[in-house]
């Protein structure tokens, strides 16, 4: 192992929940789950090179996750053992809203799972509380686009939670 | 505080069974990648090299020159399998120019559109190629039926019986093209048809 892997590594070990996070938002199950985090953590070592310190660790974890769940990583996602993907999805989403911690993120997850792979990154990036700068960045678009979207999302969570 | 703060509050607390040692994460990023991005690559190296040695597997291609010549076509012939190869190499180029562009750690949107420019450059080199082939098709015809005797006894015989089997060729030639770019439009869709379509339309959303 290398110096600058020992780092990387290092890194990757300390912040591998965003990970888990993007990984459990995009995918339909624990296997896919784990596909999914093993192509990410082969993307974030492959571009590792191109990291120049430039953006915090963090933001090119978000953006290099997002990218692959996206674009690099593609799945039939329409039949899971024989069973309709979206009847699955539509069973979570209809959850309804519990005050109890694990099931508030429960809930909060299969509401996520109705959101378009768009809107799945935006709530991911203002739940964790990312600038409005940095959000348009990783999404490349631009600040008032991105702050028009999240408006629009926070709105969309507000009424899920009243109903 | 509201349902949303506490909502964002359990996200930011919440727990993963699964953590991962730093051995662990090591064994991940050493295993191969199943990246569309890699597959595209090798799907468009293919389709380079498939119509750069195309005239190798066909058989009497090279003899093929010495019937352009009793029809006038010689250089013509040389011409147009030259300017193949020029289109093939400025593609190829740009292709790979555009590919070198596509990198995870730029923003989505950028992504989308490099992945998107890199594969035009192909579509478009399948498409200048494909004209180039019937353009070159339709003048060695017509220079057949000016200088090749077979040919000029087909008209022959075509003017002189009431069955046209000239017309009847053209609509066979004319058949079998459309039958040619019929599979290679459905082997285009079913290759990349649906994950560009995807592509374009995040880029939409993203723009909405």
């Amino acid at each position: 192992m290398h110096l600058n892997e020992t780092d990387f590594l290092q890194l990757l070990e300390k912040h591998q929940n965003i990970i888990h996070k993007i990984c459990r938002i995009y995918s339909y199950d624990y296997s896919d789950q784990k596909d999914l985090f093993q192509e990410i953590s082969i993307q974030l070592w492959k571009s590792y090179p191109s990291f120049k310190g430039k953006s915090k660790f963090t933001t090119w974890m978000y953006r290099v996750g997002l990218n692959t769940a996206i674009t690099l990583y593609r799945k039939n996602k329409k039949t899971i053992r024989g069973e309709d993907y979206s009847k699955i999805s539509e069973l979570k989403a209809n959850e309804e809203y519990d005050e109890t911690k694990d099931n508030q993120i429960k809930w909060l997850y299969g509401k996520i799972d109705t959101f378009s792979e768009i809107e799945k990154a935006l709530i991911l990036l203002y739940l964790e509380d990312k600038k409005y700068s940095e959000i348009a960045e990783t999404l490349g678009i631009s600040e008032v686009n991105a702050r028009v979207k999240i408006n629009r999302l926070k709105k969309k969570l507000k009424t899920m939670l009243e109903q | 505080m509201n349902k949303l703060d506490a909502l964002k509050k359990e996200w930011k607390n919440q727990k993963f069974d699964l953590q991962l040692s730093k051995d662990e994460l090591h064994q991940l990023t050493q295993k191969k990648s199943v990246s569309s991005i890699k597959w595209i690559f090798i799907f468009s190296c293919f389709e380079f090299f498939a119509y750069l040695l195309f005239p190798f597997f066909i058989p009497d291609y090279f003899d093929a020159f010495e019937y352009y010549r009793s029809i006038h076509l010689y250089h013509f012939s040389i011409l147009v399998n030259a300017l193949g190869y020029v289109i093939l190499s400025y593609f190829m180029i740009q292709f790979y120019l555009n590919y070198r562009k596509i990198k995870t750690s730029n923003s989505i949107a950028f992504l989308i559109e490099s992945i998107i420019a890199s594969r035009k450059s192909v579509n478009k080199y399948v498409i200048y190629n494909i004209s180039l082939f019937l353009v070159f098709i339709i003048v060695v015809l017509i220079n057949a039926f000016r200088y090749d005797e077979n040919y000029i006894e087909l008209i022959n015989i075509g003017n002189s019986s009431s069955e046209g089997s000239i017309v009847k060729m053209v609509i066979a030639i004319i058949m079998i093209m459309i039958i040619i770019l019929t599979l290679l439009l459905v082997f285009y869709y079913i290759i990349y048809g649906r994950y560009f379509y995807r592509l374009k339309k995040l880029i939409k959303e993203l723009e909405a």
